[in-house]
């Protein structure tokens, strides 16, 4: 796998990325949407369609070695199919994935920082509401992707430092 | 490998099993493979060569110049248990369920299979079970990485020394080979190099190349190799290859099943495509191959008769009295006590029906795939995972009961048990054949022409079609008054 620049950041040349609609939603337009999105943005994107359980979010990510999962949620039913995906994550590996989230999350309307504070309570990266500026999402997700790489690349250095002393 | 000899008259195709050595003597012509005769012997496994010989011999087709054949000579061999594999995956649903697919379509018995991170544990029950070769995969293409090296240096590990065929992550290639330096490792392309596309021709043909080349000798084939000068192949990959062959040269019989039940497993095989194109059906899970086989290892009317009435308990509490449970009951006990046993009786037979049926009903729902039905803002709407066997107007019955069975209405019976299968109050459709007609492979033919496969794929394909007898049923009886 090469690197390759891109803007301010340095990304390995197609991170995977996990996407779908969770829950018994079937919102299946926005989801055609975000797939092209990222997949320009050089991502490969495994798409997983429109009401998708938590589980199979995280096996396709665990074959895959996935950098992120992106979850969308258009029926307000966000808060009770997103809640307790994080600490699934980590019971089945998946320590350091990213996980983001976007769409009409709660039912009614709720100031959206409420709403986002929730969703980051529940172990969520980032949270995105409907019309926030998709490029503005690939910028932070190529960022997040990177940061992560530093941080394993310094674990990885502090670890062998530890060892040699 | 068996190249078609040059014209010649007569030809024979030979399997031994664990039990029986069995062989039949084939004429050769243009369109099909006559049937001549057959022979059976008990399979001696001290020493095989004897068994085969014997039949040979009671075929008449003993050269006595030659002391060999005088024909050439198909075989497969299920002796010693057949072909064991371990399969070693990642997820249970994703490549850990394609490893298990591929190792059973190449005619293997999965011993055991193990998913996510191995153990010590999982280690010493490896070599414990000593199987003949560790199917290993985990990982798309360019995916999981951290999982396969932690279970490659575990195995690494192992005091025994099975084959390893790795069939994982490709990224992962040259660091598994060096890991396992010290085994017989085989390389081949990623069963599952992406989520929704799995791909495993050349893992399945390395476990036949592998069993060909390596396993046959250990299992006391070498002698046998040597006097037929033949090679042989797993008994149910020749079974697979059949019905291969049929769907590949007899387009005119359409999509069909077959079902091979015998005293230990149940074995099924469906030939349709999964085909995934209703619009108001949401499909899960990995695409399934076109042909599939899947083996109950609990399930068989003789060995495992006992778990047989364990997986029909809900239906022979419904329908059956208590003084008929209890005389099943005994029935069950006295067979598994002694597995050769033959039905005396018409009760006997009895019995062997109700257990032949509960196998059947179990194997096809345990095969099919399932519908969900739920409820979305656009309606009701169903979730699929797996296949859809509904369209599949045949059934091909074989195995030694099959061959035995002169019921006059056997089909009508199953098929009312199948239909049971799904409940009227229930939210889960199991997508299982419905309005089928059964044929029976009334000599028990099938597995000997799957060896022929190799040398006259069509030609062993028409006489497997021409040779089945089509089972009376209501259904199929109404059908014909009608006209």
């Amino acid at each position: 796998m090469e690197f390759r620049l891109e803007g301010n950041h340095k990304i390995m040349k197609e991170d995977t990325v996990i996407l779908g609609v969770i829950g018994s939603d079937c919102h299946a337009v926005g989801n055609k949407i975000l797939e092209r999105v990222f997949a320009e943005a050089g991502f490969h994107v495994v798409n997983l369609g429109i009401m998708v359980s938590q589980q199979e979010f995280i096996d396709a990510a665990i074959e895959t070695n996935a950098k992120a999962i992106l979850i969308s949620s258009l029926y307000g039913q966000g808060e009770l199919d997103c809640d307790g995906m994080r600490s699934k994550c980590i019971e089945m590996g998946l320590d350091d994935i990213l996980l983001y989230v976007g769409g009409n999350l709660v039912i009614g309307k709720t100031d959206f920082k409420i709403v986002e504070q929730k969703f980051l309570n529940m172990g969520y990266d980032r949270v995105f509401k409907p019309e926030d500026d998709l490029q503005q999402a690939v910028q932070l997700l190529k960022k997040d992707i990177t940061q992560k790489k530093v941080n394993a690349l310094q674990a990885g250095q502090d670890e062998r430092r530890t060892k040699a002393s | 490998m068996n190249a078609e000899p040059k014209h010649p008259e007569h030809v024979i195709s030979l399997d031994i099993g664990s039990t029986f050595t069995k062989a039949a003597l084939f004429k050769v012509n243009d369109e099909q493979l006559k049937f001549q005769q057959s022979a059976r012997a008990a399979t001696t496994v001290d020493s095989l060569i004897r068994g085969v010989r014997q039949v040979v011999k009671e075929l008449g087709c003993l050269d006595s110049r030659t002391d060999r054949s005088a024909y050439p000579v198909f075989f497969s061999s299920s002796a010693k248990g057949g072909l064991h594999v371990v399969a070693v995956g990642i997820v249970p649903e994703l490549t850990l369920k394609v490893a298990r697919l591929t190792a059973l379509s190449a005619g293997a018995r999965v011993t055991q299979s193990f998913g996510y991170k191995l153990t010590d544990r999982d280690i010493r029950e490896i070599e414990g079970l000593s199987p003949d070769i560790i199917l290993l995969s985990g990982g798309t293409d360019g995916g999981n990485e951290v999982y396969v090296r932690h279970n490659v240096k575990l195995l690494a590990g192992m005091k025994s020394r099975p084959q390893i065929i790795y069939a994982g992550n490709q990224v992962m290639c040259d660091e598994v080979c060096k890991l396992l330096s010290d085994f017989p490792v085989h390389a081949v392309s990623n069963i599952l190099p992406e989520l929704d596309r799995p791909c495993v021709q050349q893992a399945r043909d390395k476990i036949c190349e592998v069993f060909l080349e390596t396993i046959v000798s250990g299992k006391g084939l070498g002698d046998v190799i040597d006097w037929l000068g033949a090679t042989p192949i797993p008994t149910p990959l020749a079974v697979m290859e059949l019905v291969e062959a049929v769907r590949e040269s007899c387009p005119q019989w359409g999509d069909f099943c077959l079902l091979d039940m015998g005293g230990a497993t149940t074995d099924f095989y469906s030939a349709c495509r999964d085909d995934r194109t209703e619009s108001d059906v949401i499909y899960r899970g990995i695409p399934e191959p076109a042909i599939k086989r899947t083996v109950e290892g609990d399930l068989g009317i003789r060995v495992n008769a006992s778990s047989v009435i364990m997986a029909g308990s809900e239906f022979l509490q419904e329908s059956k009295s208590t003084d008929e449970l209890v005389a099943l009951m005994d029935y069950v006990d006295k067979i598994t006590q002694r597995t050769d046993f033959l039905p005396q009786t018409s009760r006997h037979r009895e019995h062997d029906r109700l257990l032949a049926e509960i196998c059947m009903t179990q194997a096809v729902k345990r095969h099919a795939g399932v519908r969900k039905r739920v409820f979305t803002e656009r309606g009701e709407t169903f979730i699929q995972t797996g296949k859809d066997l509904r369209p599949l107007r045949k059934m091909i019955l074989t195995g030694g009961f099959f061959s035995g069975l002169t019921e006059p209405d056997f089909s009508g019976q199953f098929q009312a048990q199948i239909k049971a299968v799904n409940r009227p109050d229930s939210d889960q459709i199991y997508l299982v054949p419905r309005d089928i007609q059964y044929f029976q492979d009334n000599v028990y033919l099938l597995p000997l022409l799957g060896n022929l496969v190799r040398g006259y794929r069509g030609r062993a394909a028409q006489t497997a079609i021409h040779h089945l007898t089509l089972l009376p049923s209501h259904c199929h009886q109404s059908t014909e008054s009608a006209c």
